[in-house]
């Protein structure tokens, strides 16, 4: 097991490399001059000139690219921000904490009360409850986040005076950004929960387990729920990658200074340094959950582990 | 039925059982009115085709049909006098597993795949003795020398095991806490025939063990005739002919046990085919209104769909459901 994961970190050195290959090309080829954007219109071709051989804007596209790619491998260095002349790895570090953090609260809910309903809904199939849990998934799904957490500033910070309408400080301030960021996740987890649920419900080894005189609750925890929770896990796994990328309309909306925010602000003032650096972020944090879901799988069923183990071993063999 | 009007009652008796499964809106009847009983430490075969209800029969004394889409219907069934169809869900559960327990017919499936088969068999023994996790896990790991299986595999998976000792791995479950009636449910279909024999042996000397009352569930003559002591041939979810499994062997007297054993191959003759029963069984949707084999059986007439076929004793404890039992020369 650890073998695989030493392994996996490894491929994600590749993944990193094409992406910010990618990310790098697309960016320079765009139109737009950045240092005529960091200087305003007032500057003169004179400072033009000496800011683009201070910034390395003169060297031909290999060199650049190269000086970029290595900085990103081996220095962790995501260039520079255009507007403000910072580091975007310090920009986005010191960013980071506060999206994890609305992204753990927000999955925290959406995963404490998606698996409950999507459970009752398998359970009760075609019941009223299952309607009901339904029903509440598909508004989930299809109200708009922005929406949502305005009625629920409207109620909670105008008109209870509960709880603050943004900004940041203590977890006060991260309630309602988190319960508007993690209803369309809620939503998408109970439905997935259901399917899934479902299809374990009339399995052999369920009714093995009831044969067994288990009670009905003990067959939904220990033999029903771990056998369903693979699609539940890749769902959530990929919706918690998509928030630490930055919930960019709920931390606009709550005025949260997370990676969301900054990278609307770079790309509102084309600072080109500053978008390449975060999409890359974004990138890495995305493949690491990833190798996190993947691990986890591992953990529930033991015939994926088998396999990243049998992989290892076949290898051993023939080598 | 009518037979044994002894005082003591049955260990297991079923009354009129019967069965529906809803589907779509057409009702499916896959169990009508059967009855049967089984004292302790004998065996009863329940023979007949695929889909005859047999199953449905076995699942309804452990209350575990699938609801919905299935429900029974009516009937009764005593097991130790007591009506297993009457009492709560709490009272049952503490029935399954313990006084009643289940082999099922698909080994591939029937275990759970993420858990530890150790775990899988202490599970049922935690639930129904006051045991610590240890002790529990302690009495799996016997349990697996019982059937044959080294118990340093009980921290293994079902993947790690072949179909027949996941099997065995079934088996070991069903008997963990030394259940009074065993259901068998076609234990060996998916095995080979080497493995068959061995878990049919294991099978016997375990309940000679225990003084086990068995169903055994199976559409393999050569099985019934090594496992079991009485006989019930289910046709359309009805008992058809039911006796002791020498007197139908050597006597059978319905056309549809003719008909079965007729399609047995026979070592000693030299034949170019098999004599198989023409037709299908009937679509348990629309039932025909009198004996339900009456389309496929060669010496059917008018009669034989007027009413409903009664069943007739032919000789002692031997009985049969056809009309024509009087004058059909049993060969």
């Amino acid at each position: 097991m650890g073998k695989y994961i030493v392994k996996r970190l490894f491929w994600m050195i590749p993944v990193i490399l094409g992406v910010t290959v990618l990310i790098f090309t697309i960016m320079f080829f765009v139109p737009g001059d950045p240092v005529a954007i960091m200087l305003g219109s007032n500057a003169s071709p004179d400072e033009i000139a000496q800011a683009r051989e201070l910034l390395g804007l003169n060297k031909s596209y290999l060199e650049r690219l190269l000086n970029y790619v290595s900085g990103v491998v081996f220095r962790f260095d995501l260039g520079t921000s255009y507007q403000y002349g910072t580091q975007v790895t310090a920009d986005l570090l010191e960013r980071f904490p506060r999206t994890v953090m609305l992204a753990l609260c927000s999955m925290l809910i959406a995963v404490a009360f998606g698996i409950p309903l999507g459970v009752t809904a398998a359970t009760h199939q075609d019941s009223l409850s299952d309607r009901v849990s339904m029903l509440i998934a598909m508004f989930g799904v299809s109200i708009p986040a922005f929406w949502l957490a305005q009625m629920l500033v409207l109620l909670f910070s105008l008109k209870l005076g509960w709880l603050p309408s943004y900004g940041i400080g203590g977890i006060k301030y991260y309630i309602l950004p988190a319960i508007s960021n993690s209803f369309a996740g809620l939503a998408g987890i109970a439905r997935q929960t259901r399917s899934s649920v479902l299809e374990c419900i009339r399995a052999d080894y369920v009714t093995t387990a009831k044969a067994k005189g288990l009670s009905g609750r003990k067959v939904l925890m220990g033999h029903i729920l771990p056998n369903s929770l693979i699609p539940i896990v890749t769902y959530a796994g990929s919706r918690f990658s998509m928030m630490l990328g930055g919930a960019i309309v709920i931390e606009n909306v709550f005025s949260i200074p997370g990676v969301g925010t900054y990278m609307v602000q770079a790309i509102n003032y084309r600072d080109y340094g500053a978008v390449q650096g975060s999409v890359i972020f974004c990138a890495i944090s995305f493949s690491i959950i990833m190798l996190l879901v993947d691990l986890i799988y591992a953990y529930i069923d033991p015939r994926i582990k088998a396999q990243y183990e049998g992989k290892r071993r076949r290898k051993k063999d023939n080598g | 039925m009518e037979q044994n009007n002894t005082n003591q009652t049955p260990f297991l008796k079923v009354e009129d059982l019967v069965v529906e499964y809803t589907s779509e809106g057409q009702v499916i009847h896959a169990v009508n009115g059967v009855s049967f009983q089984l004292e302790k430490g004998r065996t009863l075969a329940l023979v007949g085709e695929t889909g005859a209800g047999k199953t449905s029969i076995a699942k309804s004394i452990m209350r575990i049909l699938p609801d919905p889409p299935a429900k029974i219907k009516g009937g009764k069934i005593y097991l130790d006098e007591e009506d297993v169809l009457c009492i709560s869900e709490a009272e049952m559960q503490k029935l399954r597993g313990q006084k009643v327990s289940m082999i099922f017919q698909d080994p591939m499936t029937a275990l759970n795949p993420v858990k530890r088969v150790g775990d899988q068999i202490a599970e049922v023994i935690r639930q129904h003795n006051r045991v610590t996790k240890a002790e529990a896990f302690d009495r799996a790991c016997e349990m697996l020398k019982t059937v044959g299986i080294s118990e340093d595999r009980a921290n293994e998976y079902p993947h790690q095991f072949s179909g027949g000792m996941k099997q065995r791995v079934v088996i070991a479950m069903a008997l963990a806490c030394s259940p009074e009636l065993l259901l068998a449910d076609e234990p060996t279909t998916a095995l080979d025939v080497t493995i068959q024999a061995q878990v049919l042996e294991m099978i016997n000397r375990l309940k000679a063990e225990f003084n086990t009352a068995m169903i055994m569930i199976t559409h393999d003559l050569g099985v019934v005739a090594e496992v079991s002591d009485e006989v019930a041939v289910i046709y359309a979810g009805q008992v058809i002919e039911y006796g002791a499994v020498e007197s139908i062997f050597d006597r059978p007297s319905h056309p549809y046990t003719q008909g079965l054993f007729g399609s047995l191959p026979d070592l000693g003759k030299d034949v170019d085919r098999l004599s198989p029963i023409y037709g299908l069984p009937p679509d348990p949707t629309n039932l025909p209104k009198g004996c339900s084999f009456q389309p496929r059986c060669p010496y059917a007439t008018k009669e034989c769909n007027m009413q409903p076929v009664k069943m007739k004793e032919i000789e002692k404890g031997h009985y049969s459901r056809c009309c024509k039992n009087n004058d059909l020369e049993v060969s």
